[in-house]
């Protein structure tokens, strides 16, 4: 009896070891936990991924990349599509060509497509990923879903990057866009980066050396604190890093050779310059023209007003937020980065972004923007009306 | 002795002694409560007197409060993992103009992994042209100084080798002799044994755009996970503490520890509180505080992660919890009062950095419980219900304190997505009476042995197990 009731308590205190021994006697699940080493470091990762497997695929005459099949562009003449593509005008192959491409109208493509040449967008359509060994143009109220690469990508009005744009040189946003990844050299909202590179070497005149009383300068630390509100006049100049645990206001044509730090809000006005860095746990705010040669980092939303310059060339930044609007006439030499959503503002009526026509409330696909609903706008008079969709597995 | 309440009681009696039996067995579990309709009675006799009685009973009392405030603590860190909003301000860094960064290597005595720490260096995609390597060769009488010499001359102009034949002996000694030579205005410290990943380099760097923060910390990840159940424990304990634990005070705005390796450290901070101080066990835990105590934030980066070797058997990690605690606890003395006096800290941090200073005291007071639960039990005088009161006291020093981390593991292993090893959980508890142990003895080591004439601190280096050079690290296949 007490053999049997020792038994049965000795099976009642192990068997929640049961599982604990199992995995300890036979394991399933013993290699180290995986550390990302590139991809998010690295934005162009996806497209240079598959533009080395996709040759390596061609090379060997593989007919499939992944579970995907690889078709080649015509030269000349009328795409070859399959009876099933016809019919949904949808493609899920892969297509790449030697040369040149230009996409055709009403069709979706949910296989990448890959251009040793420049390639080009049919308006109103749909694409996982694009990949252009010279120009790429993405024609208006395209859709991108995955990544875009070329060694220059114009962006036209209406479009919607889901996915992260990168180019060898160049990204131009001619229009009102949505965004959410933009990385290039040069990455300019409607404007010509030389204009950018002569505001940028444009010399201000210092009004008033140093920072008001409530800041306190701290020589070892080589920065200045302040624990309440900071408005900095315009035309104020100084050396240093400045840690604001307030928020802080730059008044016009403010100068600093130093980096920020906010706690709270920060709004500079027009033509204020800083050589460093922002961080800022609310929300940033530059007026029209003001340079920035160091990154804009901030928790909430950055704007940047018309004429913005950040980073410079051979000094690349980052501009990233969960929210970004930029203006025209903004150069981002680097990366624009909107883990939410990134877009334009400031086009006038153009600001107002066409609705995609496959994005329907119940069948969008999955694009990745939190605050989807809020982009969404109703359809330029004439335009063509929502279709469903269902999105690729 | 007798305690008399007088305040009526408006409940119903089955209601009011069920409820005050739940009180009590979270603060009280030791008090013999006679209830009438009209009055409280909170009796407690004991054969050695009613003093012994009461002492027993507030002790108790106390630390169960402290446990539950630790157990809370706990819970709340892994529920903001779960549920609550993330902060990575500086994940989204991906081009800059990186500073130049001298990255130390400390070493002493470690020819069995060191060229592979060298050699995971010099692939980081950092730029090659700002960033300096630095092996602190402290003292080492094996072959470590010519694995680092023939490392210098396959990479010719990237490794600035410091060769320390004398001195201070110590970490915090060797680096603060090492600091004296640096021209750039960061500095990453690196153990030996550990495996910098491509991308590690510009993401500790990545804080340091924010030039409020002195020191960054990154993930630690164990490469040697399976090689027995001690290493599956530890890579448990690792993510608990790293991906939870850290992630959480970093996400709540409290106080990320600085780790002493896999971290960065901006110079003017560390001149502005003083430098190395090369009379403590903990360096890290030291300038954490003395950080804090500054102004500076020390920022956690739970994507900064690096492989480490974690101890392969249990004499090696006992030795090395000890030398934890012991310079944990150094920081908590030095520490604690001018925390608590620093109102230009706000409340919340002042109270977390409190408690983390606290972590390594907690074991000895956890056996101090479970001892006082067993003194009452055998000592105080019992009516009916305080054997079960008893009972849950001894529970609750077994189920809340530093047993509550159990649920950070599981949160941590449910984040990482590799939730077989999550079945272990039930052994962590033999990695936690070891560690409880190890920690009280440490305690009580320091309190009373190394105080001794001709004692004092002593440091124990870790075992390395590696043997022959080994990849750089597991790569996951492009996408």
């Amino acid at each position: 009896m007490w053999a049997l009731l020792l038994s049965l308590t000795a099976v009642v205190v192990l068997l929640p070891m049961l599982p604990a021994i199992l995995e300890w006697r036979f394991p399933t699940d013993v290699v180290p936990l995986h550390i990302d080493s590139q991809d998010a470091l690295d934005p162009p990762f996806l497209a240079r991924s598959f533009k080395v497997r996709l040759d390596e695929a061609v090379a060997q005459s593989q007919p499939r990349l992944g579970k995907s099949h690889i078709a080649e562009t015509p030269s000349t003449g009328a795409w070859r599509f399959i009876e099933r593509e016809r019919r949904t005008h949808a493609s899920r192959r892969v297509w790449q060509s030697t040369g040149d491409i230009t996409l055709p109208a009403e069709m979706t493509y949910l296989g990448e497509v890959a251009a040793q040449g420049s390639l080009r967008t049919a308006p109103n359509e749909v694409y996982r990923g694009l990949w252009a060994g010279e120009r790429l143009n993405l024609a208006n109220c395209a859709t991108l879903l995955r990544w875009a690469h070329g060694r220059t990508v114009d962006v036209h009005s209406g479009c919607q990057l889901a996915g992260r744009v990168s180019a060898d040189e160049r990204i131009t946003l001619w229009g009102p866009a949505t965004f959410l990844l933009l990385h290039a050299p040069v990455v300019c909202f409607n404007t010509d980066p030389a204009r950018a590179q002569v505001a940028s070497s444009r010399p201000l005149p210092v009004l008033q050396a140093g920072l008001p009383e409530p800041v306190v300068w701290n020589d070892i630390a080589q920065r200045g604190t302040c624990d309440e509100p900071l408005e900095i006049l315009g035309g104020t100049a100084w050396q240093g890093d400045l840690v604001c645990r307030a928020d802080l206001v730059m008044g016009p044509r403010c100068t600093t050779d130093g980096s920020l730090k906010v706690h709270g809000d920060l709004e500079a006005d027009a033509g204020c310059q800083l050589t460093g860095n922002a961080v800022v746990e609310g929300r940033i705010e530059l007026g029209p023209n003001c340079i920035v040669g160091g990154s804009l980092l901030s928790e909430t939303e950055i704007v940047l007003g018309a004429g913005c310059v950040v980073g410079a060339p051979g000094r690349l930044a980052t501009v990233a937020a969960p929210r970004v609007r930029v203006a025209p006439g903004v150069v981002v030499h680097g990366t624009i980065w909107a883990s939410d959503i990134g877009r334009t503002q400031g086009y006038g009526v153009a600001d107002e972004l066409p609705r995609q026509r496959f994005i329907g409330a119940a069948g969008r696909p999955d694009l990745g923007f939190d605050e989807w609903a809020e982009t969404q706008i109703d359809p330029r008079p004439g335009q063509r009306q929502p279709r469903q969709y269902k999105a690729a597995a | 002795m007798t305690f008399v309440v007088t305040k009526p009681l408006a409940a119903p009696l089955a209601v009011r002694n069920a409820l005050f039996a739940l009180a009590a067995g979270w603060a009280l579990p030791c008090v013999a409560i006679p209830m009438t309709e009209t009055t409280w009675r909170l009796e407690v006799t004991s054969p050695f007197g009613a003093v012994w009685g009461w002492s027993l009973c507030v002790a108790t009392a106390l630390l169960l409060l402290l446990l539950t405030v630790y157990a809370v603590r706990h819970y709340v860190f892994s529920l903001n993992r779960l549920f609550g909003a993330q902060r990575h301000p500086y994940a989204s860094l991906v081009s800059a103009q990186w500073p130049r960064v001298t990255i130390f290597v400390a070493a002493h005595n470690e020819e069995a992994v060191i060229a592979d720490c060298l050699a995971n260096l010099m692939a980081v995609d950092y730029p090659e042209d700002r960033m300096i390597v630095m092996p602190v060769n402290d003292r080492s009488s094996d072959g470590t100084r010519e694995i680092i010499d023939a490392v210098v001359k396959k990479f010719p102009g990237r490794i600035q080798p410091f060769h320390r034949t004398s001195g201070k002996p110590g970490k915090a000694a060797a680096l603060k002799d090492a600091t004296e030579l640096v021209d750039t205005d960061f500095i990453i410290v690196f153990d030996a044994d550990y495996l910098p990943s491509r991308g590690l380099i510009r993401r500790l760097m990545a804080p340091f755009t924010d030039p409020e923060v002195g020191a960054v910390m990154g993930r630690v990840v164990p490469n040697n996970v399976g090689a027995n159940l001690l290493t599956r424990l530890l890579d448990l304990e690792r993510s608990g503490g790293y991906q939870v634990d850290q992630q959480a005070r970093q996400n709540m705005g409290l106080v990320p520890q600085y780790g002493g390796t896999v971290g960065g450290i901006r110079i003017a901070a560390l001149k502005a509180v003083g430098g190395w101080h090369d009379d403590v066990l903990a360096e890290d835990t030291d300038l954490t505080y003395r950080l804090l105590l500054g102004g500076w934030q020390t920022v956690y980066h739970n994507r900064a992660e690096c492989y480490e070797e974690v101890p392969q058997n249990w004499g090696v990690r006992v030795r090395q919890i000890k030398r934890w605690a012991k310079g944990h606890n150094q920081a908590m003395v030095r520490h604690s009062l001018p925390l608590l006096r620093n109102r230009d800290i706000p409340l919340s941090v002042r109270i977390d950095g409190l408690l983390l200073l606290g972590v390594y005291f907690m074991s000895p007071l956890l056996i101090l419980g479970w001892l006082l639960s067993l003194l009452m039990y055998f000592t105080v005088s019992l009516d009916v219900a305080t054997p079960a009161l008893l009972a849950i006291a001894f529970m609750g020093h077994s189920a809340l304190g530093n047993f509550a981390a159990f649920f950070e593991i599981a949160a941590a292993v449910h984040l990482d997505r590799s939730r077989q090893r999550v079945r272990l959980i039930a052994f962590n508890w033999l990695g936690f009476i070891v560690s409880a142990v190890a920690i009280a003895r440490a305690v009580l080591e320091q309190a009373l042995l190394d105080r001794l004439p001709g004692r004092g601190f002593h440091w124990d280096k870790t075992v390395r197990y590696r043997r022959a050079p080994q990849v750089s690290q597991p790569t996951g296949l492009p996408v």
